[in-house]
């Protein structure tokens, strides 16, 4: 009886653990990266919510869990961004090139110059990218306040769900059909 | 109808495989609803919401030409509803593409 309650106090602890090095994770990646079953991740997490721990956010299909505190409704908006394709190559790019036109991104990401339009303005809104001026062209570059180390990091521990890549190549099929932006 | 067309028509597999087209295309455009309805979730764009509708009006076209085809309905209206639903879906896709917001 007593080693099933340490067994479960361990898991939860597994579970917070991997929360906090991993934010924004969602429960199938701990079920598959702590080898538990669906069911005691889902009771655990659902603990840890309650106790206030961690907190979640949704995002379409999957429920993003955080440390509790650790990280302001913004920054959830930047996990959320990161996976998801277009947004994160962007972002990519943007980092390997420092501040490269809007052609340049349209010309490398091979999409329709909507659909990357489309994308920016919402990195624009959520303070990732500004947008410089230079001349005739357009050149977009990291927010000042985004240190590019850290969004490196966290793209690496981010990838988008089969899912999540489907849905938005969805919308960009529509951004792409029609000249919105152009 | 020659004679060869009327006696493909007589094989119960062509029946089947009609069945299996119309679950199939029905089980796709339930994917296709559910991906659109997670698109907008993500990205709250309004013409997502077109192509919502504009799956669902085809899962419900080919859940239909399925019934007919099991279930006789004897439906006046069939002849009108099914090309209004096509044409519907048309429309839908139209605007998803021409409206800007």
């Amino acid at each position: 009886m007593e080693d099933k309650s340490s067994n479960s106090n361990l898991n939860k602890e597994r579970i917070l653990n991997f929360i906090q090095k991993n934010p924004g994770c969602y429960l199938r990646q701990i079920r598959n990266e702590l080898a538990l079953s669906m069911g005691s991740v889902q009771y655990h997490a659902y603990q840890l919510q309650k106790s206030g721990k961690i907190t979640s956010t949704r995002q379409g299909l999957y429920k993003l869990h955080f440390q509790s505190g650790a990280f302001q409704d913004h920054e959830k908006k930047i996990f959320q961004v990161l996976n998801q394709e277009t947004p994160r190559e962007i972002i990519m790019f943007i980092i390997e090139q420092k501040n490269p036109t809007q052609t340049d991104v349209v010309n490398w990401l091979g999409l329709s110059a909507p659909s990357i339009n489309w994308h920016v303005k919402r990195l624009i809104e959520l303070n990732i990218l500004d947008e410089v001026k230079d001349g005739k062209f357009r050149r977009y570059k990291l927010h000042d306040n985004i240190d590019p180390k850290s969004i490196m990091e966290l793209l690496k521990t981010h990838h988008p769900s089969l899912w999540n890549k489907w849905s938005i190549r969805l919308v960009e099929m529509f951004l792409s059909l029609s000249d919105e932006d152009k | 109808m020659n004679l060869l067309e009327f006696l493909i028509l007589q094989i119960a597999l062509f029946d089947l495989v009609e069945d299996i087209l119309y679950v199939v295309g029905t089980i796709f455009a339930a994917i296709l609803i559910a991906l659109s309805i997670s698109a907008y979730r993500n990205t709250h764009l309004k013409k997502i919401l077109y192509a919502i509708i504009a799956f669902f009006l085809f899962g419900v076209f080919l859940f239909y030409e399925f019934l007919e085809h099991n279930i006789p309905l004897d439906n006046p209206f069939t002849d009108i509803i099914l090309p209004s639903m096509g044409l519907s879906i048309l429309v839908l896709f139209f605007f998803a593409i021409v409206n800007k917001k």
